[in-house]
């Protein structure tokens, strides 16, 4: 395929207009092409706008309270997001200040729950980076980075639920600072619960705000395992 | 926020860029997604209640849409592009899972081909349903499209509001892919520069 057929093919996918065969072969070039993926990129944000060109339509009054209430039985995820010291800070019982107490109870209460599969992912012949855990009761992953180098700038990390037979879906995108070893929560999206039996998981390293596909080959892959956890509790009143 | 009554925050949302409300929406605000709604709610409706042809549906839609916004605010990167772009792509897709989950894909499709009926009768900058002028967004998508060629506009309405892939739209149309492939490149090119000069971006 030459460079001008395959930049054509750049219109489409940002439009979602690519067959799957086409959509993979793309990629595998948006993965060795600067030039298209600043143009996809530019692409995407004039597709986004197309919707504003619908017809007004105004929705029922009672629509802003639906979606008010909707959003109240389930908190926002970043509220938890980035306690420094990884899972460890559950079973160490050093001085930890009284939000972080909460902060933690608020992820073991994500992590609480009998239906949870894990996965582990390393580096070839490496020390484990991240170990991801999936409570299916609250639709949340819980991810703990154990050791992974820090986004550069532009950069982040996103990973994929990959299902045989099926194109890579979003589990979300993170960004690790120098030194830091965070503990976030990723929602689990409607496309991860629909893919059914899930494989694998794969981390790459996207464009900032995450990409539709990878655009590289996995930097770690792990098997989810399915398996109950037990997490050391810290009882609310010890701070010590 | 500790002391920061509800009506104070309230009264602060309202003065706040839109990246900012997805920042404080991140953070758990709900006055922030309150504020979000009320000022891109109504796009987002009108986006699903095109792409679905149903009010309830559009409904259901845009309770999702607002849904997976407040879950994924974090994740959202103001360099990327604009908050309404966001909250219409989310919007957009949440639209078309639901018309393919529902197989009302034919009713889709016709409406999809009706739009370039109402660009050319709505590219002046007041809504004549409610004489409120339009956001400057809507004004510079609505004028771009249509000063598409027809079946330039056709591609891309047929891809955004259809969800068709292109070999669907070439078999739909009877023209050949690489016609479709072309048509669309020029399209989306063609929007990309009539957009930046209408708002500067």
């Amino acid at each position: 395929m030459t460079e001008h057929a395959i930049s054509e093919n750049a219109a489409a996918y940002a439009l979602g207009a690519l067959e799957a065969p086409e959509r993979r072969e793309f990629l595998s070039h948006l993965a060795t092409c600067r030039s298209c993926r600043s143009e996809v990129a530019s692409l995407l944000e004039t597709v986004a706008l197309i919707g504003l060109a619908a017809p007004e339509a105004t929705p029922p009054a009672a629509l802003r309270s639906r979606v008010l209430s909707a959003v109240r039985r389930r908190p926002a995820a970043r509220v938890w997001v980035a306690v420094a010291a990884g899972l460890a800070v559950v079973a160490v019982a050093s001085a930890i200040a009284g939000n972080a107490i909460r902060r933690v109870a608020r992820i073991e209460q994500a992590m609480s729950g009998a239906r949870l599969h894990h996965v582990t992912l390393s580096p070839p012949g490496m020390e484990p980076a991240l170990r991801i855990f999936w409570n299916h009761d609250r639709d949340v992953f819980v991810v703990t980075v154990l050791g992974l180098p820090p986004t550069p700038k532009s950069r982040t990390y996103q990973l994929w639920a990959l299902a045989e037979g099926r194109d890579p879906v979003s589990m979300g995108t993170f960004a690790v600072g120098p030194g830091r070893r965070p503990v976030l929560l990723l929602p689990v999206s409607r496309e991860v619960n629909a893919l059914g039996l899930i494989q694998r998981c794969a981390l790459t390293e996207e464009p900032e705000g995450g990409s539709p596909q990878p655009t590289e080959t996995p930097r770690m892959l792990g098997t989810w395992v399915h398996g109950e956890l037990h997490v050391p509790m810290l009882a609310p009143d010890s701070t010590r | 926020m500790r002391g920061v009554g509800p009506v104070q925050e309230l009264a602060s949302v309202g003065t706040l860029g839109d990246a900012e409300l997805v920042e404080r929406m991140a953070a758990g605000h709900e006055a922030a997604l309150a504020q979000l709604y009320d000022r891109h709610g109504r796009a987002v409706f009108s986006l699903a209640l095109a792409v679905t042809g149903e009010t309830a549906d559009a409904e259901e839609v845009v309770v999702d849409a607002f849904g997976q916004a407040w879950r994924t605010a974090a994740t959202f990167d103001p360099a990327r592009g604009s908050v309404i772009g966001w909250l219409c792509s989310i919007g957009r897709s949440r639209a078309l899972d639901l018309v393919r989950r529902r197989a009302r894909r034919a009713a889709a499709l016709e409406r999809a081909t009706v739009l370039g009926e109402h660009l050319l009768a709505t590219s002046s900058s007041d809504d004549p349903g409610t004489g409120v002028a339009m956001s400057e967004n809507r004004v510079a998508i609505t004028r771009a499209l249509a000063a598409l060629p027809a079946a330039q506009r056709r591609v891309i309405e047929l891809a955004y509001f259809g969800g068709l892939t292109q070999a669907e739209i070439a078999a739909r149309l009877g023209e050949p892919l690489g016609t479709v492939k072309t048509r669309t490149r020029a399209a989306l090119e063609k929007l990309r520069t009539l957009l930046a000069e209408e708002v500067g971006a």
